[in-house]
């Protein structure tokens, strides 16, 4: 089948060449050999020409040969065929978020189109300009980028809303990227019959840090920075909130005198993400006094707010809007840790591997926390996301 | 507070030495009281400030922790109205509590610096909106609430738009030929004015020719300046198509409704007596030593008693252009408002819908 959108208001970016006619013949088997190709050939040159843009660098780390071959034979016994169409949704301003979106899809094969926010930030742009002089500049991949279309439309009119419906009548599968309200939005468009609805609503995280001595505080200050700086720890996986397992008091002090070092100048926020930081400080007492009163106390370090807390509340993560507040408890033991359902990240810091398995175990957090990462790596994309395996998703 | 003694005090003429001291010292106790009355306010300041008000300065809630919470600093029994701001369906509304004596205050506050411009007779008065804008007596929306109270201000209503927000062209001119002899008192929210009022005028190529009238409007420039329009384009504009008119744009919230800030003839902000204003640095939100200089603008107030309003950070952009020396005569600060803060980025995963 073939949709035609030439007529619609719709921007294609990458490629002047591109139209917006969408073929569903136009695949690849999963895991093509030119694809893996393709995108190892990418990976390098990502990290060669975008090298002022650490998330980019890391976007071509993660494209490295080696590491798709690894994934590719997760797969090796089943995910024969691609499904057809995909229809992403991505948020704009998590640099990268777009790219894995694209890159997943079109490894299990897809004809991938992703509608991208119409306010790119210039990393974003940057990363669209990038892929589309590699993918110029290398003829011989022309196949993989036949099923890489970018497109950006003005979705709340009725035009919009008409390309969204003729997109998700067209598609095979539909991820959508963006939280509560966008999957909601989104989801009540109708789809084709039998096509998949992948969805990402917000999530949260955390991070569990355990300190026996001076030697280890480096390394952890360095992995939080790490897992907050990108995106102000707004993104879903950033932590929001640090456990701090058996550690002194003393040596937290040290980790946060480090901190307030290791990040001076670079946590400036501009005057709106101020007040949005100020609104929700203010309203944390009124958030995390109930149902009983919270013994609250509040540092600052720099620009990042630490608010230390005997117990966390639903209301207090939902509001949270990163812009540099952490949430900090003391536990004695992981037990202590309590987790919201839509938990998805807990970062480790200190822990002993066996230690943190153990724990996962354990049947409550079976239904909370999707994904158990080492420290500084919160925000490294995996093709298994919120616990949604998005090859099997997107393959038959 | 002796809020008997507090409004018989003149609204524009008392220089900085003589309002400043007086002021701070009426405010640095109204914040005590919402300590006390109000247990949020009390969590919020003890959070934020160790347990106590801190002493050198009254700190500013946010204006949008009323679109959150129900601050109150009065029992449930006693709430007399709840009002809203206006806002689309997306957005959330503020919610200001008030009880009997807070929202007389406010009425008593408003009708006296309304003196001030209108002078002390009620004036026939023409209304740039619908009839039906009020009707709904369960929603006090910001627009209603801005029609009825400046309602007490004039006689003779006569709405100058049908609901479908073209114009009522007969009525108009009946009002006009039935009052033209006497001044007359015109209000109207600042674009529906523009859009609907006074380039509808413009396109029939109607000139109204008023003798003698003064115009109030609010509710900020934002649609404005996205068309590109100055305040010296309303102003001529206007007068082109109604006549001689006296034009007074004016600043307010409903977050402290009573104390507006209304535009003199040297088209500058006047504070009133009752309330002042403070300008925040955008890097850091510390308060701004020197005048001139754009920043965020604080609005301290006098008449939140039922809630914790009487210190506010707005959202707004703005600069104090100095105090006690407007040409104008009048004293005190007196100001401009820049427009609206860009609305803050998401960078996190939650902005698909941008
Ligand atoms: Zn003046």
């Amino acid at each position: 089948m073939i949709l035609n959108l030439k007529n619609s208001p719709l921007r294609l970016l990458l490629s002047k060449n591109k139209t917006a006619v969408f073929d569903d013949k136009v695949t690849l088997p999963p895991f093509y050999e030119g694809t893996i190709e393709a995108f190892s050939q990418l990976g390098l040159f990502l990290m060669k020409n975008g090298r002022r843009e650490p998330s980019i660098v890391a976007a071509g780390y993660w494209l490295r040969k080696k590491h798709l071959l690894t994934i590719k034979q997760q797969y090796h016994d089943r995910c024969n065929t691609a499904k057809g169409v995909a229809f992403h949704i991505a948020p704009g301003n998590v640099d990268t978020l777009f790219f894995y979106s694209i890159v997943v899809s079109v490894l299990s094969g897809n004809q991938t189109i992703l509608r991208i926010s119409n306010k790119l930030t210039q990393e974003t742009q940057f990363f669209i300009e990038l892929l589309a002089d590699f993918f110029n500049d290398h003829k011989k991949h022309d196949a993989v980028y036949a099923l890489i279309h970018i497109i950006q439309y003005q979705h709340d009119t009725d035009h919009g809303h008409d390309i969204t419906l003729r997109l998700s009548l067209f598609a095979d599968a539909r991820v959508i990227w963006g939280g509560d309200a966008a999957v909601a939005e989104i989801s009540e468009i109708p789809q084709k019959i039998d096509a998949n609805n992948i969805t990402f609503p917000d999530r949260y995280s955390v991070a569990v840090i355990h300190l026996e001595n001076d030697s280890e505080i480096g390394n952890a200050v360095n992995q939080l920075i790490t897992d907050i700086k990108p995106f102000y720890q707004q993104a879903c996986s950033s932590p929001k909130v640090i456990y701090w397992l058996d550690t002194a008091q003393q040596l937290q002090e040290k980790f946060w005198l480090l901190f307030i070092e290791k990040t001076t100048k670079q946590l400036s926020l501009s005057t709106s993400d101020l007040i949005s930081q100020l609104v929700y400080l203010q309203r944390l007492p009124l958030l995390l006094n109930h149902p009983v009163k919270n013994k609250l106390n509040v540092e600052k370090y720099n620009e990042l707010h630490k608010v230390d807390v005997e117990f966390i509340t639903l209301d207090a993560i939902k509001a949270h809007c990163g812009l540099w507040t952490l949430l900090s408890l003391q536990i004695t033991t992981l037990a202590d840790i309590k987790l919201f359902s839509h938990c998805q990240t807990v970062t480790t810091s200190g822990i002993d591997v066996s230690i943190i398995e153990q724990w996962q175990q354990s049947a409550k957090l079976a239904e909370t926390a999707k994904r158990f990462v080492p420290a500084g790596q919160a925000l490294t994309f995996s093709h298994i996301w919120d616990g949604i395996d998005l090859i099997d998703s997107l393959t038959s | 507070m002796n809020w008997e003694q507090l409004i018989t005090l003149p609204v524009y003429q008392l220089n900085q030495a003589e309002k400043m001291p007086l002021f701070n010292q009426q405010l640095v106790e109204l914040a005590h009281y919402h300590y006390q009355h109000s247990e949020n306010y009390r969590d919020i300041i003890d959070f934020l400030y160790q347990g106590k008000l801190p002493e050198d300065e009254v700190p500013a809630l946010a204006v949008r922790l009323f679109k959150h919470h129900l601050l109150k600093s009065i029992s449930t029994e006693d709430i007399f109205r709840i009002t809203t701001s206006s806002g689309t369906t997306s957005q959330q509304v503020s919610q200001i509590v008030l009880d009997k004596e807070n929202a007389l205050r406010q009425q008593k506050v408003l009708a006296t610096i309304m003196k001030q411009w209108l002078g002390g007779k009620r004036l026939p008065m023409l209304i740039i909106d619908h009839p039906k804008v009020i009707k709904n007596k369960f929603s006090y929306s910001a627009r209603g609430v801005g029609i009825q109270g400046m309602s007490l201000f004039g006689y003779d209503h006569t709405y100058a738009l049908n609901e479908d927000m073209s114009i009522n062209i007969g009525a108009v001119s009946q009002f006009i030929d039935k009052h033209k002899d006497q001044k007359i008192f015109i209000f109207g929210f600042t674009f529906i004015v523009w859009q609907y009022f006074i380039q509808k005028l413009k396109e029939k190529n109607t000139q109204l020719g008023i003798a003698d009238a003064v115009l109030l409007h609010s509710g900020g420039w934002k649609k404005l300046q996205d068309k590109a329009v100055s305040n010296q384009t309303f102003k001529s504009q206007l007068n082109t198509v109604l006549g001689n008119v006296k034009v007074h744009n004016f600043y307010g919230m409903v977050e402290q409704t009573g104390t507006v800030y209304v535009e003199c003839e040297a088209s500058y902000l006047h504070c009133p007596i009752w309330s002042d204003v403070i300008i925040r640095k955008k890097s850091n939100l510390a308060e701004e030593e020197k005048n001139g200089i754009e920043g965020i603008i604080q609005v301290n107030s006098l008449l939140p008693t039922s809630y914790p309003g009487h210190a506010l950070l707005t959202e707004d952009l703005g600069i104090i252009i100095g105090e006690d020396n407007c040409q104008c005569g009048k004293k005190g600060k007196y100001f401009q408002v820049n427009g609206r803060l860009a609305k803050a980025e998401m960078r996190g995963c939650s902005d698909t819908q941008s």
